[in-house]
């Protein structure tokens, strides 16, 4: 045990040792921040696994890999960055919108705000999502096509345990007939009954989301998350 | 010790000839090509750098699929595909090979068929390796013969090679193979080793057949699948000119290479004709062309590390075991639906007197490709009882106790050692099944020291039975696509069908080549992985499921004795299969693009 010491004693003092003078670089200080909008208003978005990615280059260095920058459910991104000049872009056809490749150019100097814009296929609006006593859960909403050109895949409701809700987290969740959906805006009105689910019933707090997928996509947009328990 | 290595050194550099000594171990381009054996040897070297893929070296990469699940302690949290899932970028084998045709064509050591010979199969593997980094990446630079050089101060660019169409790849694919197959041996090899005329043919086929149908299914199901320069995405027009390519080379192998499906007349012994069709290489009349491994030299640990616990010869032992899903996808004799029958219409169980009855009048392949609770391997019956069940009021009370346990009176098994059991123990079923195809039963190939030298088949002859199936269906030609699928079909022993769909097609390569590498890259291929591994937590596409036997313990009962089963989600292989749309096309890594900008990145990327 003794000797154990002395050899932890000993690598911390090396430790020590290396760690002095050797950084020649401070860590970054500006900060990259915006929030992905359609006229003003964010779009909901996976925001669990770097599901929405956006790729930042910065040129006349060796390292030519972009760095990842991922968006957060409520479509803010958010970087720590050097002061320089960059260039922003989405990943290909990555999120729920019309796939753009334009370069963004950014200049990043101190605390720095680039809002993105984009074109949603379908957005989710004056949604509600409540629970009443006997575990009916109601969704309301309006959703929107914006995309003349884009195919509904699926409009999903999904009840979930933590604030992070999406089709991956999820402890229960209904597909909508798209039968159902024959015009837009479709005024979204439906209601699931979470009796019986084991699930729900020993979770102290629940969340509700509605989410739209276009054929062709893997991400869909979301509404904004609703604590109903 | 210091003072030793001083001494030394000083001993042999004494010596007049230390800085003359001609090297032993490295052999100049003149020695080798001047010696067939040589020569020979490094043909050896390629066909040893072209196993990619889902393989029986790599037990992992069955759970990766809808195929088999972890049964090895902790559980498999591998969610979705990887950018990278087995892709192939190797040009440093395809430079080597263009060295050896540069050298093979000028040798005289040789005669000229067998010059011949190795330049076609050299020239085989490169195109085997096009193929493969083409299924995974879509079209990549295409070099040709052209042995790259870099000399100080030259024009790096003339080195770099842009990507080529996806198109065109599977054109040149299917050229190489055209030219070669017109010269190489029609011979069968020894254990289906080497590349042949018929090697060469498949290949072809197989190309053809991808090609098509990318052509037409990325244009039906995906078509926001390509990239601008074509280096992704087949354009439909060019599908049936592709299948009918297919079907070509497919028809010349049927009728004239001698190879043939391995039958037999009597339905009881379809099961082991099959299993040595696939897994036998004695007086084996199917398989064209195989990794082979040979004891002592070159064996692997499939055996050692997925042998049934209860007939284990060393510490390793079921780490990985198939799961219910592939189970289920084998049909009835007589009925297509292959699902078990487990519960009857009210949700009761159906009682079975013996664990393998529910599996009665099932595909007899399903035999060869799993062993299933109550088959015998190695000729000990493989027990496989998660517990037993009693009926209480109206409720089933389930005992479990350790792998092993037998009741103290009745010395009835509780769990047998096999398992399957639902926790983290390592060495134990957690599935309900175990492997059979690609085990060995060779006394000791299951121990660490000696290992398998069971084959991996990489083309097999009722796959050029299903491509010209599947070709002449997609040409509008269902009568001849239902004979050739019928011919599998009575070759299996179930029924034969009297009108084929597309879907049939997908049903009976899932079935036939089971773990042989084929499904990822069929599903792929025919563009619906997406739609297939949707990412549903519960249904059976997307979710693996296990079974669970039990034997009823009610003394004095009328069932007291027979077996019920469970069929519940797996434990080991947690996640939901999802494959995404970003996943049909591996990503290309940013250094690559850096040595070469004339890459360009794939979709999604």
């Amino acid at each position: 045990m003794k000797k154990i010491l002395y050899f932890i004693s000993f690598i911390a003092l090396s430790l020590m040792v290396t760690g002095c003078g050797t950084d020649n670089y401070d860590e970054p200080t500006s900060v990259l921040q915006g929030q992905i909008l359609y006229n003003g208003t964010p779009i909901g978005l996976r925001g669990s696994g770097g599901a929405i990615e956006l790729q930042l280059y910065q040129d006349g260095y060796e390292l030519h890999n972009f760095i990842s920058v991922f968006v957060n459910q409520d479509g803010t991104y958010k970087a720590r960055l050097f002061d320089g000049e960059y260039k922003l872009m989405f990943k290909d056809k990555n999120g729920p919108w019309v796939n753009s490749r334009d370069t963004i150019p950014v200049t990043v100097k101190g605390n720095t705000i680039k809002n993105l814009d984009v074109t949603p296929f379908f957005i989710v609006s004056d949604e509600n999502i409540t629970m009443s006593e006997d575990s009916l859960v109601t969704f309301a909403g309006t959703i929107e096509k914006i995309d003349p050109t884009a195919a509904l895949a699926s409009v999903t409701l999904y009840i979930g345990e933590t604030l992070f809700t999406d089709n991956i987290n999820n402890v229960a969740n209904v597909v909508v007939a798209n039968s159902k959906i024959t015009t837009f805006p479709y005024t979204l009105s439906e209601t699931m009954n979470l009796k019986g689910d084991k699930k729900v019933a020993a979770s102290k707090h629940l969340f509700g989301r509605i989410c739209v997928k276009t054929t062709g996509t893997t991400e869909g947009v979301f509404s904004k998350v609703f604590k109903i328990k | 010790m210091l003072i030793l290595g001083i001494i030394t050194v000083s001993l042999s550099s004494c010596s007049e000839d230390f800085l003359n000594t001609t090297p032993n171990q490295i052999l100049t381009e003149d020695q080798v090509f001047s010696d067939p054996n040589m020569i020979s040897s490094v043909l050896a070297n390629f066909y040893g750098r072209v196993n990619w893929g889902q393989n029986i070296t790599d037990h992992g990469s069955y759970t990766s699929l809808d195929e088999a699940s972890q049964s090895n302690s902790g559980a498999n949290t591998e969610y979705g595909f990887g950018d990278g899932q087995w892709r192939v970028y190797d040009y440093e084998l395809i430079r080597n090979i263009n060295q050896f045709l540069a050298s093979v064509r000028a040798t005289t050591a040789m005669d000229k068929p067998l010059q011949l010979q190795a330049e076609g199969e050299a020239r085989f593997l490169r195109a085997w390796t096009y193929f493969n980094m083409c299924k995974g990446l879509g079209g990549m630079p295409i070099v040709g013969d052209v042995v790259f050089e870099y000399k100080a101060g030259m024009d790096v660019t003339t080195l770099q090679v842009a990507r080529s169409t996806e198109a065109e790849m599977y054109d040149y694919i299917i050229k190489e193979c055209t030219e070669i197959a017109a010269f190489m041996t029609t011979t069968k090899p020894e254990n289906a080793a080497r590349a042949t005329k018929w090697t060469a043919l498949m290949l072809k086929a197989r190309a053809a057949i991808y090609a098509a149908s990318i052509a037409k299914y990325n244009t039906l199901n995906t078509p926001q699948i390509i990239t601008e320069g074509g280096e992704v995405g087949i354009p439909a027009s060019r599908a049936d000119g592709y299948y009918a390519i297919a079907l070509a080379a497919a028809k010349v192998v049927i009728d004239s290479s001698g190879y043939k499906l391995q039958d037999v007349t009597d339905p009881t012994k379809k099961a082991q004709s099959f299993y040595n069709a696939c897994c036998v290489k004695d007086n084996n009349s199917e398989v064209i062309w195989a990794k082979d491994y040979a004891y002592p030299g070159e064996t692997h640990g499939f055996s050692t590390n997925n042998t049934p616990v209860s007939v284990a010869e060393d510490i390793d032992r079921s780490r990985v075991t198939p799961v219910l899903n592939l189970v289920e996808a084998f049909e009835y004799i007589n009925e297509r639906d292959g699902k078990l029958k487990l519960l009857d219409g009210n949700g009761d169980y159906i009682v079975y007197n013996f664990a393998e009855d529910v599996f009665a009048n099932k595909d007899p392949r399903m035999w060869a490709t799993v062993i299933y609770p109550g088959q015998k391997f190695k000729g000990k019956v493989i027990e496989l009882q998660a517990g037993r069940k009693s009926l209480v009021a109206g409720k089933w009370i389930a005992e479990i106790k350790q792998p092993g346990s037998i009741d103290p009176v009745t010395r009835a098994t509780i769990t047998s050692e096999n398992g399957p059991t639902a926790d983290n123990a390592e060495f134990m079923n957690k599935t309900g099944f175990f492997f059979r195809k690609f085990l060995d039963e060779t006394p000791q190939s299951a121990t660490r020291g000696r290992g398998s030298d069971m084959w991996f088949p990489r083309f097999r002859f009722s796959e050029a039975v299903l491509i010209a199936a599947e070709a002449s269906l997609e040409l509008q030609d269902e009568p001849n696509g239902r004979k050739y699928l019928n011919m599998v079909r009575k070759r299996a022993g179930i029924q034969e069908l009297p009108t084929i769909t597309f879907n049939d097609i997908v049903q009976e390569n899932r079935v036939e080549f089971a773990f042989e590498n084929h499904r990822y890259w069929d599903l792929k291929r025919w563009r619906i992985a997406d739609k297939v591994w949707n990412g549903d937590k519960e249904a059976d596409n997307s979710a693996l499921k296990v079974l669970f036997p039990y034997v009823v313990n009610m003394p004095g009962d009328a069932n007291d004795g027979k077996w019920i089963f469970d069929k519940q989600n797996d434990r080991k292989g947690v996640r939901e299969r999802n494959f995404q749309l970003k996943n049909y096309y591996n990503f290309l890594n940013q250094s690559w693009i850096d040595n070469n900008p004339k890459l360009v990145k794939n979709p999604y990327q």
